[in-house]
């Protein structure tokens, strides 16, 4: 659904914006970086990370493809490494001239499934646990510390997104890390909301998308139901296009009516 | 379900016992489980495993108790959980339990934009859920040949809702309650059950009144110690016994000494 012009600068979206996009290189990452160039004010910056260089590159192609007057940085980064946090967060906002931007948005989506073959019981390895922890938990933590840092509330808006699942409220076999991270990351999301109400803040679950994301769940799940269950998913054409999750993400953000703290699904199916 | 007959030989592990819900747990799981039984206790001070050990034998003299002192989230804890979970001829035991009460509150002197220490983060997930599944894990592959078995996620009501400057403890306790929801779908045979105490008259509840930034969550615990109103934790754990004696909770399912 196309806003009138006058609508979409008013919007929240359409001042000059600094926005932060982890997991930038493909599927919902590479969807959101898009949409949100092309809804983003005369000024704005995109600065989208991920592992991957090349994933990263073609993601900026198409955004310059889209549009001229956001520009993009990109800044190549591994969520798992914390020890070297300090440099990559710093290159995430770096040349940022105060005053500039009057709003701040950071979406926290990348993230990993862990191990999907494993039952609770088989996850017996405290370095592997360690780092799934690290990348789906304590990242999303301490970048969301260090954005309010940077952009200190005075004279700007600052909006935090938290890309979840409903797997982070309905448990599934073999997805014990999946789901835990996801619970973790909604209710430390809820607590930053009740403690930062100037802060806007949102958790949104984009549904099952047709994604490589999917793809290797839907291959590796080890649990013989959950998988059926997923291929049928697969095969019925329930999957979501990344593009729709995204586009809806993006018009909850325009609109900017949304309880601070709540966890809205792409088909308002839930609201928590 | 049937009532479950807890007077039976059991093999018991309870960690952090060495003070506060922990001690009441194992003390009051020791006077519930049959002759024969095997407590194991473990936590770092060793000092409160000697006085929950002590404790144990003045009431509950037909069962014996180990203790384990470590770490168990720290770089030996391998090793730790094999010694915890380390069950003597097996076929005579008729239960195997185990109690993941070990916890920390972490540092409820931040907001969550205070928290940009990796390190802390990393530690906390460490010891309050990581930590929680390998020896998990390791409980399991000892007592496989134990038909009966339950598993106790110590919980809060912080698992549910939000508490300002308690971001740690919230994430933590809603990781594991997930995690317990998955265990208890797996192992349908296992009975599982996330417990949440209720504010307890324990040095966490000090900590919380001591420590905690946020304003209205101080007072709240500051008026518990003050009041007397914080629960006694032998009083919330006899409620946890009841409920895997009257054994007719979903396996999975979070229960408030307050429900």
């Amino acid at each position: 659904m196309a806003l009138s012009e006058s609508v979409q600068n008013s919007s929240v979206l359409g001042k000059p914006t600094l926005c932060v996009i982890t997991g930038a290189s493909r599927g919902l990452g590479r969807s959101l970086s898009v949409e949100l160039s092309g809804r983003l004010g005369e000024g704005s910056r995109l600065v989208l990370t991920a592992r991957s260089l090349s994933g990263l590159e073609q993601t900026q192609a198409l955004v310059v493809n889209k549009t001229t007057s956001v520009s993009v940085k990109l800044v190549c980064g591994d969520l798992e490494d914390s020890d070297k946090y300090q440099d990559f967060f710093r290159e995430l906002f770096s040349d940022v001239t105060p005053g500039v931007f009057q709003h701040a948005l950071l979406i926290h989506n990348a993230s990993t499934l862990g191990d999907v073959s494993k039952r609770v019981v088989e996850h017996c390895d405290a370095e592997v646990l360690q780092k799934y922890y690290t990348v789906n938990v304590t990242s999303v933590i301490t970048l969301t510390a260090r954005f309010l840092q940077v952009f200190p509330s005075s004279d700007m808006t600052r909006t935090v997104v938290n890309i979840t699942s409903s797997a982070g409220f309905t448990p599934i076999k073999t997805n014990s890390l999946y789901c835990s991270g996801k619970a973790a990351r909604d209710i430390v999301f809820k607590v930053l909301a009740e403690e930062s109400p100037e802060v806007r803040v949102l958790s949104f679950s984009p549904g099952a998308m047709d994604t490589e994301m999917f793809d290797y769940y839907r291959t590796h799940v080890g649990d013989p139901e959950v998988r059926a269950l997923l291929c049928q998913q697969a095969e019925d054409g329930k999957l979501l296009k990344p593009d729709f999750s995204a586009q809806k993400l993006v018009q909850i953000l325009v609109e900017n009516s949304y309880k601070s703290g709540a966890i809205l699904d792409v088909l308002d199916r839930f609201e928590h | 379900m049937a009532a479950a007959d807890m007077k039976v030989a059991t093999f018991c592990v309870v960690t952090g016992a060495s003070k506060g819900l922990g001690q009441a747990v194992a003390i009051n799981l020791a006077e519930t489980v049959g002759d024969g039984s095997l407590i194991v206790i473990t936590a770092r001070g060793e000092d409160g495993l000697n006085e929950t050990k002590k404790k144990i034998e003045s009431v509950a003299p037909h069962v014996t108790v180990k203790i384990v002192a470590g770490d168990i989230a720290g770089p030996y804890s391998d090793e730790l959980h094999k010694r915890i979970c380390d069950v003597p001829s097996p076929g005579s035991f008729k239960h195997a339990m185990i109690i993941h009460n070990a916890g920390s509150l972490g540092d409820v002197s931040k907001l969550t934009s205070e928290l940009s220490d990796p390190k802390v983060i990393t530690d906390y997930y460490q010891l309050n859920v990581s930590s929680v599944l390998c020896l998990n894990s390791q409980f399991f592959s000892a007592t496989e040949s134990i038909v009966r078995r339950t598993v106790v996620n110590i919980t809060s009501l912080c698992a549910l809702q939000p508490f300002k400057s308690w971001g740690l403890y919230c994430g933590g306790k809603a990781a594991r309650d997930m995690i317990f929801k998955v265990l208890a779908q797996e192992q349908p045979a296992v009975r599982v059950l996330s417990y949440a105490p209720g504010p307890l008259q324990t040095e966490m509840v000090e900590e919380a009144a001591k420590k905690t930034a946020d304003p209205d969550i101080r007072a709240f615990f500051v008026g518990l110690s003050k009041n007397r109103t914080a629960l006694d934790p032998d009083v919330s754990t006899k409620k946890m016994v009841k409920l895997l004696q009257d054994n007719k909770f979903e396996s999975g399912s979070h229960i408030d000494f307050y429900d």
